[in-house]
């Protein structure tokens, strides 16, 4: 093949490349100020706010963790993840309840009650996300 | 407006420490272009500013920013009195650009606009920036002496073995708006993803005046997949920079004989090798085959010992972190010895399953295709002389990393692959974008595999 052709050929093949990227780019651009990512992220971002002007009250380095959901599903570790995201630098120990402070993340209210009760705590906040802060007696 | 001016006091400050080390390591003139200094002292001053943060964090045992700070402050002090003594420090002179210049910087600002655009999408950036790295800069900033709680092995699920490099940058600023302010890892994204295209555009421009050139960062701008993964806070947009700053720098000191464009390679792949534990593989590999390649050729040992030194020197972080900090892989599972999750066949068959419909995938509008078919059609050029260093570099980074994707069974192959192959690729985009424009363009021009007077006068 002549050399010609081939500049020809790679100039035509980036150029059609960057075209269909292009407009699919300003069309993905002109979209993002009605796009809900943001809102629904800024809703979960909320979510633990609550939690820590009482953590910080009482110096609490290491929090608990209980939940009765399985954690290897994405939406399950999201919500492990954004606790530990907003309340750092706490840490957060999973499948620990040995601690004076515990997050409990369960699947039902009855469920989240009995393990309180179990644990011999009382709830202190809950947050929208169902996320219940509960302090050991 | 107060905010805007204290993210960048810190950067301009990382800026000029860059700038004055190099101009102790070149002299105006070889380093080529006004852009190509502004890229290069970016990324040796945030490598600096990266290790002087980590040194005091390690050293007094908790984020002191004023001591980082005064710290700085009197390197930069040094530096300048140094050059002072000299004579005059040589600032790259502005004279009026050519057109293709400034339709790239016109490009640059419409990208500024859209990738900011993205970026405030997710205001703490995708899932794995926020739950490692946007983290560890929590940690780091607001922990005190109990930072190293971020590195125990509870913390596995945020991968406390990674280096710290971005999150001290991150911090680096915080500690100027005296908060940690959720802006700032997105705004230190953004500056990565301007560099990356800067440093795409500038080294080709250095290699040719066709106006083909802008179609390389123009099809990085253009791409949305890429766009968002660059501006989404994830490490791999550094880690892409430092492979493409790195391996440009080494592939010129062979092009040019330079012994200033070797030590400032050696020093781009020792800070590549703090910014994850990726970039610490790509560091020693890209090394490994560039001593491979100088002993072959000349068999110069000196030069070799010369450059793993620098090397080393310049990953002291890296190699102290990992030393005392690091407690290890936590999520590998090696699934040659694993009774439980061994490798098999089938896992196998899906890596390369995966990595095919990732490079065919409509998300990603054709780019890879093209980049595959150019590459295909420049393929002799691109494997003779020192620009061979790229092909060779990126295809086994590529197959080192799918290879512990296989081996490490802690995780099903499927859902690794769905969350992080887009990223590995986007960090081996950029060079491999170079290495087949800088093939075509060499051929296109009927250039040597060395360049000409005229290109090395520019």
């Amino acid at each position: 093949m002549k050399k010609n052709h081939l500049n020809i050929i790679i100039f035509s093949l980036c150029l059609i490349t960057v075209a269909i990227n292009t407009f699919h780019l300003l069309k993905q651009a002109l979209l993002f100020p009605q796009s809900t990512s943001r809102q629904f992220y800024l809703l979960l971002a909320d979510s633990f706010k609550n939690f820590q002007p009482i953590l910080n009250q009482h110096h609490i380095e290491f929090l608990g963790y209980y939940t009765d959901k399985d954690m290897e599903t994405s939406a399950n570790a999201l919500i492990f993840s954004l606790a530990q995201y907003h309340l750092a630098p706490l840490v957060i120990e999973p499948g620990n309840t040995d601690r004076e402070y515990i997050l409990l993340d369960c699947s039902t209210p009855d469920a989240a009650l009995k393990k309180i009760n179990e644990l011999g705590a009382t709830p202190i906040i809950a947050n929208s996300l169902g996320v219940i802060l509960a302090k050991k007696q | 407006m107060i905010k805007p001016l204290f993210t960048a006091i810190p950067l301009l400050i990382t800026f000029l420490l860059g700038a004055a080390f190099l101009d102790i390591l070149f002299s105006k003139k070889k380093i080529g272009s006004t852009a190509l200094w502004i890229v290069f002292a970016f990324a040796v001053g945030l490598g600096i500013t990266a290790s002087i943060s980590f040194f005091v964090l390690a050293v007094n045992g908790s984020y002191q920013w004023v001591l980082i700070l005064v710290a700085q402050l009197l390197l930069l002090a040094g530096l300048l009195f140094r050059q002072l003594k000299k004579g005059p420090i040589a600032l790259p002179t502005l004279c009026r650009p050519p057109l293709q210049d400034l339709v790239m910087v016109g490009l640059l600002i419409v990208l500024l606009f859209i990738s900011w655009q993205i970026a405030t999408q997710y205001p703490s950036g995708g899932w794995d920036a926020w739950s490692i790295w946007n983290l560890k800069s929590k940690f780091i900033f607001l922990a005190g002496q109990r930072w190293v709680d971020l590195l125990s092995v509870e913390m596995w699920r945020s991968s406390p073995h990674y280096p710290l490099f971005l999150p001290l940058i991150n911090v680096w600023i915080w500690g100027f708006l005296n908060k940690p302010a959720e802006v700032t890892p997105a705004v230190v994204s953004m500056l990565f993803y301007l560099l990356i295209v800067l440093l795409l555009y500038a080294s080709l421009r250095r290699e040719s005046s066709s106006w083909m050139v802008l179609l390389a960062p123009l099809l990085l701008l253009s791409s949305e997949l890429y766009s968002t993964l660059a501006v989404s806070q994830y490490c791999d947009i550094v880690v892409g920079f430092y492979v493409l700053a790195s391996l440009t720098s080494l592939w010129r000191a062979e092009q040019e004989q330079s012994q200033s464009w070797l030590i400032l390679g050696c020093i781009l792949l020792g800070i590549l090798s703090f910014t994850k534990s990726e970039g610490t593989v790509a560091a020693l590999l890209i090394f490994l085959l560039m001593a491979l390649r100088k002993f072959l050729r000349k068999r110069s040992f000196p030069e070799l010992i010369f450059s793993a030194a620098v090397l080393f020197l310049a990953a002291v972080p890296t190699v102290i972190f990992n030393l005392f900090f690091s407690p290890g892989n936590q999520t590998f599972t090696n699934g040659l010895q694993s009774l439980e999750h061994p490798i098999t066949l089938d896992r196998f068959k899906l890596c390369l399953a995966f990595l095919l419909s990732e490079v065919i995938s409509a998300k990603w509008f054709g780019l890879w295709i093209t980049v595959i078919v150019i590459s295909l059609l420049s393929l002799k050029r691109g494997w003779q002389g020192a620009l061979k260093i790229f092909p060779l570099s990126l295809s086994l980074y590529l197959g080192i990393v799918l290879a512990y994707y296989f081996v490490n069974t802690q995780f099903e192959i499927g859902w690794m692959m769905q969350v992080s192959l887009d990223r590995i690729l986007s960090s081996i985009l950029p060079s491999l974008l170079f290495w087949v424009f800088a093939a075509c363009l060499t051929g296109m021009e009927g250039k040597d595999s060395k360049p000409d007077a005229q290109s090395l006068k520019s």
